[in-house]
């Protein structure tokens, strides 16, 4: 009798996986393998956000108490993620920071695309602690770590007509679950006057705290004006254009009449709905007043000389 | 004694129970809120929307009572329409001490000058003030004197929820889907009572 050894190398027939069932098979490895992974790391993705090393302390600072990390980064304005104050944190992990491209354009001799990577190359981070008070009447204490918007454009050669600047934030509902809503004209765009991006407290924070910004707070990459209301501190830049004429930024288009281009923290100018006089510091009890220039009169007020704020607020 | 009036009198206490534990309800949420610090980075703020929201909710439920009543009258919910009512009055008078107390801190002159000149406060008020003439005319006495003016002054409950979801518009920077779905909820509400009202119009007629 001839007995038939096949070697085991030799599988037979029946043996083989159908293709389709392999793929299934190795989709759902793949997919617990990730969920697994992802169960695993969830609770620490909070106290694990990248430490930022190397940033120069006590560059700007405040004898004003910090608002906790927690407040800070579970209290957010950013439609793009929902119009709830909570909804940023709930929602900001389909942001996708790294790779991060950026578009530098405009009024500008050599228009570019450029990598997060490589715009901050070789610029020292430093730690810049504002006040940051939001149109709503309500303010935080924050340490950014950031640098001088100034760095960049200096690099740049802009020619005569770049009179202003004006910043995008990333439009791709995707990753910005917010923005499948019309609650703003996508993408959001916000501006500044060439000498105010300029002032040397203007800067681009690419963290807080001493961490990496997580999304809900404009990762990787956001404006930081503080004497203006936080609205025009543009989060998660995609694009820096330099145009000559002052651009309608998306707070004016969703309210003329609400919000201005200028739009400085001004305790003597009101919102039509709301008075600006006093906020509420998170984490305290009483109001305070509100500051001229959120408190940076001295460094910005020349900026507005022979300039009626009430008409230009 | 009757049995059968024993237990249709028990249930009803059983009723009324349940009716005030739904009322309170929304204290225990607060509660619970505050105890395990789920009151956000801005509690005050919250408190302020919670018991603004909790009073449309109250007022949508005590305006749905009739319709409800007309479709169903064997669940003799009518007379727990005040209730409802009470219990918004009830919310609404926390959401304006929040305002006046919390919010700004018995500052008169801030609060002069908002009802003067901010319309969402004005006209937010203005809703409050119905609901103040309506808890204080809510008790039988207060039906008895009043006699045929009582069933029009009562109906300025619909005044008072326009002016609540008018509030909550006015007060909205950019989305407005919360406001829009209050204002569909009493349009709804609304309509429901004014086609029972012509229904019952038009059977008077016909005696």
């Amino acid at each position: 009798m001839l007995i038939k050894v096949t070697a085991p190398s030799q599988a037979q027939f029946s043996e083989i996986t159908p293709y389709h069932i392999f793929e299934s098979r190795r989709h759902f490895l793949q997919t617990s393998a990730t969920a697994a992974g992802a169960a695993l790391l969830l609770p620490w993705q909070q106290a694990l956000a990248e430490k930022i090393p190397n940033v120069r302390k006590g560059a700007i600072s405040l004898s004003d108490k910090l608002t906790p990390f927690k407040d800070v980064t579970t209290y957010n304005n950013f439609y793009e993620f929902g119009t709830q104050k909570s909804d940023p944190a709930e929602n900001g992990s389909t942001l996708v920071t790294h790779p991060w491209k950026i578009r530098i354009d405009g009024e500008i001799d050599k228009p570019l695309n450029i990598s997060l990577d490589e715009l901050i190359a070789g610029i020292p981070l430093e730690e810049r602690i504002y006040r940051l008070r939001c149109v709503e009447g309500w303010s935080m204490v924050i340490p950014w770590v950031g640098f001088p918007l100034s760095k960049i454009i200096q690099k740049l050669k802009l020619n005569s007509k770049a009179k202003f600047v004006t910043f995008t934030t990333l439009e791709d509902s995707k990753q910005m679950p917010g923005q499948k809503s019309k609650s703003l004209d996508w993408p959001y765009i916000e501006g500044l006057r060439i000498d105010e991006a300029m002032n040397p407290l203007t800067i681009l924070a690419v963290g807080l705290y001493d961490q990496k910004l997580l999304a809900q707070n404009g990762a990787p990459i956001r404006l930081v004006v503080p004497w203006k209301y936080g609205f025009k501190s543009a989060k998660s830049i995609v694009r820096i254009n330099f145009v000559e004429k002052q651009p309608e930024t998306t707070w004016m288009k969703s309210g003329p009449a609400e919000y201005g281009f200028y739009s400085n923290v001004n305790p003597l100018v009101d919102h039509p709905r709301w008075s600006q006089s006093s906020e509420r510091r998170i984490g305290e009890f009483l109001r305070r007043k509100t500051l001229m220039f959120n408190g940076y009169s001295e460094e910005v007020a020349s900026l507005y000389k022979n300039m009626d704020l009430k008409v230009n607020f | 004694m009757n049995i059968e009036k024993m237990s249709i009198k028990k249930r009803q206490i059983f009723k009324r129970i349940g009716i005030h534990f739904l009322g309170i309800a929304p204290l225990f949420v607060l509660a619970l809120r505050f105890l395990t610090d789920d009151m956000g980075a801005n509690p005050i703020e919250e408190l302020s929307h919670f018991t603004g929201s909790t009073t449309l909710v109250y007022l949508a439920l005590s305006l749905s009572i009739s319709p409800l009543h007309k479709t169903f009258p064997k669940l003799t919910l009518l007379q727990h329409r005040r209730t409802f009512g009470l219990y918004s009055f009830f919310y609404a008078t926390l959401h304006v001490f929040n305002y006046i107390a919390i919010d700004r801190g018995f500052l008169w002159g801030e609060i002069t000058e908002d009802i003067l000149k901010r319309r969402y406060i004005y006209v937010g008020l203005f809703g409050y003030a119905i609901l103040f003439v309506l808890a204080a005319t809510s008790s039988r006495a207060a039906i008895r004197k009043l006699r045929k003016y009582w069933k029009p002054l009562h109906r300025l409950v619909y005044v008072a929820a326009v002016a609540g979801v008018v509030h909550f518009f006015w007060l909205v920077k950019a989305d407005f889907k919360k406001p829009i779905v209050w204002a569909v909820i009493f349009t709804v509400l609304f309509l429901c009572r004014a086609v029972f009202i012509r229904n019952n119009q038009k059977s008077q007629k016909k005696d």
